[in-house]
This record gives C-alpha cells, structure tokens and sequence, in this order.
C-alpha cells in the first residue's frame, strides 16, 4: 500500500525555505528598506499578490522580461515604476562598492606587494564589473527602445494624454517621469520644425498635424493585429490553481482566447508556444501570463 | 500603413483607370487642357489617392423642382475602372504560376495596391488570390533568403577556415541564380527578402565568425 506524504514532504520543505529566506532577508544587503518593500505589496508589481520575496535575482529576470516584452510588442507598454526604481539604485549602490573595493585594492597593494594575493582579489572585481555592465547594458537597450516608441506614437499618446479623464491609461502610468518630459519636448521641437518648414505656408484648416478626418489618418496608433511569438508562461506565482482563467483537461492546462475577426478559439497551453496577433494576447501579457519571445 | 510610410504615399500615387460621372467646369487640368469643363463619361487616368475619395463622394441627386431625392444613391464623381494590374490577364496569370510571375513589371507595389484595392470593394476573391500569390512566394522568397548562408556553411566545411570564407560571401547578395527571381519582387517583397536575407546572415555570421 502508497502512502502519499508528498505534501507532508511539501510542508517540511516549506518550513525550511522560510527559515532561509528569514536568514536571507535580514542578513542581504538588498539595500531595500522596509518601506519599500510594503509599496511594492501594495501596488502589486506584476498585477498579481505575489509572495513578498524580492531578490536581486527576480527582479534581475523581471527586467529581461519587461525588456523582452518591449522589444516584441507593438504598442507601449505601461512603465515598470517600482522595478526600475530599485535597480537604479542597485545600480548606483554597486558603482559605489565597487569603487571602495578597488580602493582597498589600492590600500592592499601599498602594504603587501604580493602579486599571488592581488590577483585572487581581482576575480570578484572583475565579476561585479561584468556583471554591472549586463544590468546597465539591459536597462539603456530598455530606455532607448521605449524611446523610440514614444518617438514613433508621439502623437497617438497625446491623444491618450488629451483624454486622460476618460481613458483608465493615464500617461504617468505609461511613461516615466523623464519620458514624459522626452515626449513632450521632442514633440515640441518637431512641431516647431514642421511649422517654420512647412505648415505655416499651408491653409489654415491644413495646418493641424493630428488630423484624423482626413482621407489618411495622421495620428499612427499601434498595430495591434501585429504577429507576435509568444510563449505560454502560466501565472506568474505558478499557482496554477488560483488562476480563475486557467482551464485543466486531460493534464494539459491551457487558457482560452478569441480572435474575433476570424471568431475562433484557440486553445494556449502552457509551456508551449504561438505565433498570435497582439491583440488576442494584450490582457493575458499585462497579466503576466504570457511572455514574448 | 501610416501616415508618414513613404512606400504608402507611393502606393497612393499609382494611377487608376476613371470614368467621370458628371460634367464639372475647370477641372480640365486633369486632361491636361485647362480651362476647358470635364465631360461626363470622359476616360482619365487618376492618382488612386484622388480617384478613391472622389468614387466615394458625389453630388446629390437633385430634382427638377430642386428638392432631394431620398431613395435614390447619390452618384459619385468617378467611377473606378479595374486597372490592368488586377485584369483578368494578370488573375490568369497568378493563378497559374505564382512562383514565376513577374510582379515588379505588373506593379511595383502590387500588394499595397491590392490591399487598398480589395478594401475599397471588398472584393473577396481578389483577396483569396493574392493570399494565395504571397503565400506561394514567400516560400521562394525564404528559399532565396536563406541561400547564401548555405554556400557559407558548405565552403567552410570544405576549407575549415571560416574566417577568410566569410568575408568573401558576405556580400554576395545576387549571385546569378538569385537575381533573376529577386527581379520580380515587388516593393513589400523586397522588404520581406532584405529583412529575412540579413537575419539569416546575421545569425550565420554569429555562429561561424565571431
């Protein structure tokens, strides 16, 4: 006769883990204070109440993830505030510890002139140095691809930002404080170029550059029936169960979603992969669910 | 398609085919003579941005005693006339070899043009044939792409000095057996041909030369 103690296992094991990450937590130099740890609860990162653990490391994938969604996707995405806040600061605590470290280096080489025990302290500069370079080399390709979005929907997310009262995307949602700024004063300077250049020698009713009743739109909103790869990931905390949109058959579980033009459903399961349009998968990939490849 | 795509603004330059539908004072210019009425039933070539918007508006049909008619469509302005690249010649065509139809001759942006075209008329058949004449050449489309980089792989196999082969190959971009089919790409093909050639060269030249 089996006696499944699977989940007593699970129990004991849980036991444990906790007691690591209390260990963890309390003696890591996260350089997280409490404070924001509870901001971070509240506003619920990825729009799910995950478990309150982060790490370095999570929110080092978190990022590749933002990063990679915002390479494949058409539109913009809303803005990672609490994310990008804590990794810049990462960023700039890790600057400063390095450069301390390479000064004791300095202090070390003065005292002793051993080049044995100089070399075996260059490894873990060298690691972190690399290591910062990966993290500043994802943030900048980030920024610089969303500012080529903002660049490209300049107008459309004026529109968003006109009718801010009626849209639930408000703007300081979707762009970071000096995205904003970018977004306003670049459109500035190309409304400039285009008025001295051009527009001011047209009829007045020409003139406007957000004309939308027009045999051609002017304003260029995304495309949201753009092909995107996308790899079924399943809830975020992978607590399969929770997920009221998850359906199980045959221990296979998939979500369910409809392409309206074509009025089909398409079955995603998880751990597999799509070629869908962008507009099917919007609300699982804000969800977390979803991730572009 | 945007506002700003330059292959759009060209695509909306392509003339169509009109018939005019009403006669209209000082619009001879269109016929290049100036000065002179335009005639009902007159035959011109249209730039399709101007031929689409005036074979969607018209003047109301007016009554003799002026009062409007209500059941009676208004008429446009123009007609629009098939244009030779979606004539029944250019259909038979597709329909019995896309591969090796020329459709850089028949237009250079025949796709943009077929889409404006099918989405003014909505006109499923067309649609169902030029999926089909994509569909049949995107795959020689991607045989052509990927071509290069399988002379790559061969040569280093041969030499097993990948540095100097590639440098050779890199530029060879059409090589005989590819141009005369690249010749016959249109416009939205040559962009899906460059895009589909350097990503497999990009991911060629990452695995076998630094």
């Amino acid at each position: 006769m089996d006696v499944n103690i699977d989940d007593i296992l699970a129990e004991l094991d849980q036991d444990t883990t906790a007691v690591d990450y209390k260990v963890d937590a309390s003696s890591s130099q996260n350089a997280i204070n409490s404070t924001n740890d509870q901001t971070v609860l509240n506003s619920s990162l990825t729009n799910t109440k995950i478990q309150p653990t982060i790490s370095l490391e999570k929110d080092y994938k978190l990022l590749l993830r933002h990063w990679q969604n915002e390479r494949f996707s058409p539109e913009l995405l809303p803005y990672p505030h609490l994310l990008m806040e804590r990794l810049l600061r990462r960023v700039s605590t890790q600057i400063e510890s390095i450069e301390l470290i390479s000064m004791n280096l300095i202090d070390n080489d003065n005292v002793d002139t051993s080049k044995n025990g100089n070399n075996l302290n260059m490894l873990p500069l060298l690691v972190m140095e690399a290591e910062l370079e990966r993290v500043k080399f994802v943030i900048r390709s980030f920024i610089r691809c969303r500012l080529s979005k903002i660049d490209k929907f300049s107008l459309y997310l004026r529109t968003i930002r006109d009718n801010e009262g009626g849209n639930d995307r408000s703007i300081n949602g979707l762009l970071s404080e000096s995205e904003v700024v970018y977004h306003q004063k670049h459109f500035n300077i190309l409304l400039k170029i285009f008025n001295n250049s051009i527009l001011q020698h047209l009829p007045s009713e020409l003139q406007a550059i957000n004309d939308t009743e027009g045999s051609v739109n002017m304003i260029d909103a995304p495309d949201w029936d753009k092909f995107v790869f996308v790899l079924v990931t399943g809830p975020p905390n992978s607590n399969f169960s929770e997920d009221p949109l998850l359906i199980k058959s045959q221990d296979k579980f998939y979500y369910n979603v409809t392409v309206e033009e074509l009025n089909e459903d398409i079955e995603l399961t998880v751990g597999s992969i799509y070629v869908l349009r962008y507009s099917v998968i919007k609300t699982l990939l804000t969800d977390g669910k979803v991730q572009l490849i | 398609m945007g506002y700003y795509d330059i292959d759009d603004v060209l695509t909306d330059a392509c003339e169509i085919p009109c018939k005019f539908k009403h006669d209209i004072p000082g619009l001879g210019y269109l016929e290049n003579n100036p000065g002179k009425p335009i005639r009902n039933n007159s035959k011109l070539l249209l730039p399709l941005w101007l031929a689409r918007i005036l074979a969607i508006v018209g003047e109301d049909p007016v009554q003799e005693d002026g009062t409007m008619l209500d059941d009676a469509e208004s008429i446009p302005f123009v007609e629009l006339m098939t244009p030779d690249a979606f004539s029944a010649k250019v259909i038979n065509a597709i329909k019995a070899d896309p591969v090796s139809l020329d459709v850089h001759s028949i237009s250079p942006h025949f796709f943009a043009l077929a889409i404006k075209w099918i989405a003014l008329f909505n006109d499923k058949e067309l649609a169902a044939i030029v999926t089909e004449l994509m569909l049949q050449r995107a795959q020689e489309i991607n045989n052509h792409a990927s071509s290069v980089t399988i002379d790559v792989k061969r040569q280093i196999d041969i030499t097993g000095d990948n540095s100097t082969v590639y440098s050779t190959n890199a530029g060879n971009l059409g090589n005989n057996n590819n141009s005369t089919f690249l010749l016959t790409l249109d416009e939205f093909e040559k962009r899906v041909y460059k895009q589909a050639h350097e990503s497999y060269k990009d991911a060629k030249r990452w695995m076998y030369h630094k």
